[in-house]
């Protein structure tokens, strides 16, 4: 039943004390969230990370949310910020990371590759995503893999439309070279 | 409508990048969906037990959840590195103001007659990058979609004149089409966050 309300009306059974509701909400949302995460930080374990809590403190602060806003917003708007704040962490996590440690959390990420039904190889995609300046890679994810539109994006991030168009663009340009030498020429 | 909507071979190859970023999997499964059930249940039951946090109320405050968490990235050295591809210069033919940048011509604004909001102003812009084999302007003004320029017969002088609104617009040009780049006589905007950098131009408007 609760499969077929809408978010606010998930949200208002919540704050009514029915705390499974949000379970509900977790279900519904947490494919797109662990795929964002995952594109983003490329990292299962950060990706997980992030996601889990993202939903904690949707759950936890769910008394800020208003319901004239978009609750799928809310929500981004609380896992970009989770996984700006997780990239940052790793960053200074790889900086005290050791070769051998590196290889270890290698092996561990290509088990769950394959776990995921993929070749046991990292996604190529994957790599080139990476790459990527972490404001352009953002752009581009919530742009054209969340489907995201500019105002909604502009809601999630803080930065304006016109510079998150900006950086779409700059992210497309800084992708096509890439991709020419990936697909080979493909047409 | 989306940047890469045509069918030359780079909009195919994004097009599939994106599809494939989107429909691929991705190795965060059920194990962990369940673990994230479990651990939401387990701070509803805190609640319940009036452990921990208090239960969502509405009227709570997420400030210092959204407050914006600033990323220091690296600068990105592409501008220097596109300066050293490409011989650059700007040719320039109009009369200009004190304070334009020499790359960007344009007449000068007078207020409207009537009163009225100002008409678009018909703004050349102006590279000179002999090396390149293709120019493209990029701005506010067109929402970052790349407007051709046009190459002059010799000289290596690329040319577009877009009419803009009165007011400040940021801008770059794009080489080769992949190669972003201020442009070398014109003034800066502030950094986006991410080490890049755009023109600014001021239209209609005696300096920035």
């Amino acid at each position: 039943m609760t499969a077929d309300m809408t978010d606010a009306a998930l949200v208002r059974r919540v704050r009514e004390g029915d705390s499974g509701a949000f379970d509900a909400l977790v279900v519904r949302y947490f494919d797109a969230c662990a795929r964002y995460a995952f594109r983003m930080l490329g990292d299962r374990h950060d990706a997980e990370d992030a996601v889990q809590e993202t939903m904690l403190r949707a759950y936890r602060f769910l008394g800020s949310y208003e319901e004239r806003d978009v609750f799928r917003a809310w929500l981004y708007r609380i896992l970009v910020n989770e996984c700006r704040t997780l990239a940052g962490r790793r960053r200074r996590r790889e900086r005290s990371l050791t070769r051998d440690d590196a290889g270890v959390h290698d092996a561990v990420d290509e088990r769950a590759w394959a776990a995921a039904g993929t070749s046991g190889m990292r996604d190529e995609l994957q790599r080139v995503l990476d790459g990527m300046e972490p404001l352009l890679r953002e752009a581009f994810l919530l742009k054209y893999i969340e489907d995201r539109s500019y105002d909604e994006m502009a809601a999630i991030t803080g930065a304006g439309v016109s510079a998150l168009k900006m950086r779409v663009k700059r992210a497309c340009d800084w992708l096509r070279p890439r991709l020419e030498v990936m697909y080979g020429g493909l047409r | 409508m989306a940047d890469f909507d045509n069918d030359t071979p780079g909009d195919v190859q994004l097009r599939r990048f994106a599809a494939g970023l989107r429909d691929g999997a991705v190795p965060v499964g059920d194990d962990a969906r369940a673990r994230v059930l479990a651990a939401v249940r387990a701070a509803a039951a805190e609640d319940a037990a009036g452990v921990g946090r208090a239960a969502p109320r509405p009227g709570g405050t997420l400030d210092w959840l959204l407050r914006r968490r600033h990323v220091v990235l690296s600068p990105l050295a592409g501008a220097a590195l596109a300066a050293s591809l490409v011989g650059l210069g700007v040719v320039g033919t109009w009369t200009l103001t004190r304070d334009s940048a020499l790359g960007v011509q344009r007449p000068e604004v007078g207020p409207s007659p009537d009163g009225r909001a100002p008409s678009p102003v018909a703004t050349q812009f102006v590279l000179v990058a002999p090396r390149a084999s293709s120019v493209e302007l990029v701005g506010d003004f067109s929402d970052w979609r790349a407007l051709p320029m046009r190459a002059a017969p010799q000289g290596g002088m690329w040319t577009v004149t877009v009419p803009l609104a009165p007011g400040r617009h940021t801008y770059s040009f794009v080489v080769d089409g992949t190669t972003w780049m201020t442009d070398p006589t014109a003034p800066l905007a502030p950094e986006d966050g991410f080490g890049s950098r755009n023109s600014v131009v001021m239209v209609g408007e005696a300096s920035i």
